[in-house]
């Protein structure tokens, strides 16, 4: 069973410490639940598509892998805002969930 | 002076009054054409989950960059939030993906009206402020916790009229009338249920500085000319409201200087 880490846990002391948020419980389109975890089947979650996970696996290489456009879009993992300028030596972990975002229309 | 006054926003000179959404229009070349005809200086946007496995997907098919391209000021919503957390999370990540601090600050507490949480509103507005945005609160119209806001930092609040989407125009305009008296100074905008251009000039003769509407010129037969009548009627009511509407009277008051009666008869 995992055990839900800290956002700045996982990002080297060295650099400039990332603003960390509470895991929220849902978002208006649901991307930001902590929906289930993976446990021991070494996924992460794509906005909720499975994808194999592997070690030194980065934000930054996950969303390039999957042809997000990164400065275009911003990016929540389980829950908690992850700047931009992050993604790169954030290391995904087992079960993580990354939840990318877009612009659209609004009121 | 035959123009409204300009007004100013968080330091940021407007001389147009009327905000409009961008959602919900038919196309983004009528989107395009009502910005330009209601000559809103403010354009409300969102934020969405990608889809799932889609790579470059255009959720917005381009309406976003319509927006930007209209040199309009973006005011990003947190549409659909239902806590502060929720809220906060959103606003960081809008704030990063449209390079503003402005935020349209919503925070719903009933799925049925749509009425903000004016808790978990204030909650966040704190938070926000502290984190160096600048919050523009969709509220209630309630005196005390617009007060609240103002406390927590927030330079201008956006009360709602009537349910959001629902044109039902302002249903309490004493509440409205009140935040005017009580609160001079302080930019005040109504957000949601304006469904008439009259409901706009209504809200502006009440003294408030502008008027943020969407899905009344999205769902108008012509947006285009919808954005037109309320731009003219936002100026008419702003107007109105600056030169001084006279004061209504219990009974009938001549205006023809005419004495006695124009004939005798009989």
């Amino acid at each position: 069973m995992l055990t839900p880490m800290s956002l700045d846990s996982r990002i080297d002391a060295s650099h400039e410490e990332t603003p960390g948020r509470p895991p929220v419980s849902s978002t208006p389109s649901g991307g930001l639940a902590r929906s289930d975890r993976s446990g021991g089947a070494r996924l992460v979650m794509l906005n909720e598509q499975p994808l194999p996970w592997r070690e030194s696996l980065s934000a930054a290489a996950l969303l390039a892998e999957q042809g997000q456009p990164e400065d275009r879009v911003a990016t929540a993992l389980n829950g908690e805002f992850l700047p931009r300028h992050a993604r790169a030596r954030t290391l995904l972990q087992p079960g993580d969930e990354l939840t990318v975002f877009r612009a659209i229309v609004g009121g | 002076m035959t123009e409204p006054t300009a007004w100013t926003v968080y330091g940021t000179p407007l001389q147009n009054r009327f905000l409009i959404g961008s959602a919900g229009y038919p196309s983004p070349q009528v989107l395009q054409d009502a910005i330009r005809a209601s000559g809103a200086q403010v354009v409300t946007v969102g934020l969405k989950r990608a889809l799932a496995g889609v790579a470059n997907d255009r959720p917005d098919n381009g309406f976003v960059a319509l927006a930007l391209a209209s040199g309009a000021q973006l005011l990003p919503n947190t549409a659909g939030c239902r806590s502060a957390r929720e809220a906060i999370t959103l606003a960081h990540l809008a704030r990063e993906l449209y390079d503003t601090t402005w935020l349209k600050l919503e925070v719903v507490g009933d799925e049925h009206t749509l009425q903000p949480d004016p808790f978990e509103l204030l909650a966040a507005a704190t938070q926000l402020v502290k984190d160096g945005f600048e919050v523009f609160p969709y509220c209630l119209d309630d005196l005390v916790s617009c007060r609240r806001l103002l406390d927590a930092g927030c330079e201008v609040l956006m009360p709602w009229g009537a349910p959001i989407g629902s044109g039902q125009g302002l249903l309490n305009p004493f509440a409205l009338r009140t935040l005017r008296e009580r609160l001079p100074g302080v930019p005040l905008i109504v957000d949601a249920g304006i469904g008439a251009p009259s409901h706009a000039a209504q809200a502006m003769e009440l003294g408030f500085d502008g008027v943020l509407l969407n899905s009344a010129v999205a769902q108008a037969r012509d947006p285009v000319r919808m954005a037109r009548a309320f731009a003219s009627a936002i100026t008419a009511g702003r107007l109105g409201f600056e030169a001084g509407v006279m004061a209504t009277q219990d009974f009938a008051v001549p205006s023809t200087p005419v004495p006695g009666h124009p004939f005798l008869i009989g």
